[in-house]
């Protein structure tokens, strides 16, 4: 009998535990505490953490399935272009260091032309004499011929002009906007998820890049503009502005006399309308 | 005597075998490389590397123009602002399908980097 009154009494102890844990865990009854201590929102937060990191995890993927957009393509496809015209170009061959970085730094410090980065490549060759590639936003590609600036007798001052005109055309998306409107390329940035990517579309951006340096080269527009700008940004620093007119002189020069660079004229129209439109300013 | 001389040979032993152990842990920055045989640019390629491979530095001397390095069984040198701490965000690694497209021969590799031997670039360049 007392073994029976004992289990009763356990039994009776137990279920009344349990109504009280049921109570502590009962939310509801401690909701103003949990929003007064601010936990709903810590909550709110955690939630918008992991919302923002699966966002971004997923933006990644969709990344490995894309073409590059804008801000990526263009350094890279330059280079890629660079690479397969290197037997065209020959920029594989051993140089000293001509101090032309030093210059062009210098000149973009006088004119406080802040944040900008650059690659030059010296080719030995002369089917082109100077050019900048399409590139990244504030990152340049140049391309500057040895034996052009050896036959036009180029200083390093002339050479940094050179570079800041070509600079100019860059940031001015010349090029860019030629070759895209050309070929009407609307890929940059879209997805292959669901497709595949049709190579002869690259194929046929390499030839607008062949077409664009090699052939068609600037329009007189693109040249007046260019030269407009460059005008404008030397305008009050007078020893520049000379260096600028001193360097479009000697390329006319070398250009009208000399054999080797004659098709000058048709990649950039022309040093000579250049120095007239200057004299205009 | 003869347990306290042994005790301190093999002490100094240890941290000298230690010191030329070792080694930090860099990342190739650039699209392509090439490790050199010597310090210069124009030194033949021992091999070709791409972004993002893992480099063994002995010795490392955050001033020096070139660094040592090893990559898998090849040792040489590479320019010093071509490789960093962090592991970079590699163009390849970014657009895989698009990058695995352009067909980038073994020949393109080995240009590539040489490209990057070859430019001229500005001070701050950020590669």
């Amino acid at each position: 009998m007392r073994i029976v009154f004992l289990l009763l009494i356990t039994f009776n102890t137990l279920a009344m535990a349990n109504s009280n844990t049921k109570q502590i865990i009962d939310f509801s009854l401690i909701k103003d505490v949990i929003q007064s201590d601010g936990l709903k929102n810590r909550v709110e937060e955690l939630k918008s953490k992991t919302r923002k990191s699966k966002a971004q995890k997923q933006k990644k993927l969709d990344l490995k399935f894309q073409i590059p957009g804008d801000k990526d393509f263009w350094s890279f496809f330059s280079e890629y272009w660079l690479i397969k015209n290197r037997k065209v170009l020959q920029w594989d061959f051993e140089k000293p260091d001509f101090g032309i970085t030093v210059a062009f730094n210098e000149l973009l410090e006088q004119l406080e032309i802040k944040d900008k980065s650059f690659k030059i490549i010296l080719i030995n060759s002369t089917i082109l004499t100077h050019f900048a590639l399409p590139s990244d936003v504030n990152h340049y590609i140049f391309i500057l011929s040895l034996p052009f600036i050896r036959e036009v007798k180029l200083s390093n001052v002339d050479i940094a002009i050179l570079l800041l005109e070509d600079m100019m055309r860059s940031d001015l998306g010349l090029m860019k906007k030629s070759i895209l409107s050309q070929n009407k390329i609307n890929i940059l940035g879209a997805s292959l998820k669901n497709s595949t990517i049709n190579k002869m579309t690259f194929e046929k951006l390499l030839k607008r890049y062949d077409e664009k340096i090699y052939e068609k080269g600037y329009s007189f527009q693109d040249q007046f503009l260019v030269t407009k700008e460059i005008g404008k940004k030397v305008r009050k620093y007078n020893k520049i502005n000379q260096n600028y007119i001193s360097m479009l002189s000697k390329i006319d020069f070398a250009i009208k006399s000399g054999k080797s660079f004659s098709h000058y004229n048709k990649t950039y129209p022309s040093p000579e309308m250049q120095m007239k439109w200057l004299e205009r300013e | 005597m003869n347990y306290i001389l042994i005790f301190l040979t093999s002490f100094i032993v240890i941290s000298v075998g230690g010191k030329e152990n070792k080694l930090d842990i860099f990342y190739y920055n650039n699209i392509f490389g090439n490790i050199h045989q010597n310090k210069s640019d124009y030194s033949s390629a021992i091999t070709t590397i791409s972004c993002g491979q893992l480099l063994k530095i002995k010795n490392y001397n955050e001033q020096a123009q070139w660094m040592h390095v090893q990559s898998g069984p090849y040792k040489g040198y590479i320019k010093s602002h071509y490789a960093s701490k962090e592991v970079p965000v590699c163009f390849q690694d970014k657009y895989p399908k698009f990058f695995e497209s352009l067909d980038i021969d073994i020949s393109d590799t080995y240009y590539w980097g040489r490209l990057y031997d070859l430019y001229l670039t500005s001070k701050q360049v950020d590669l």
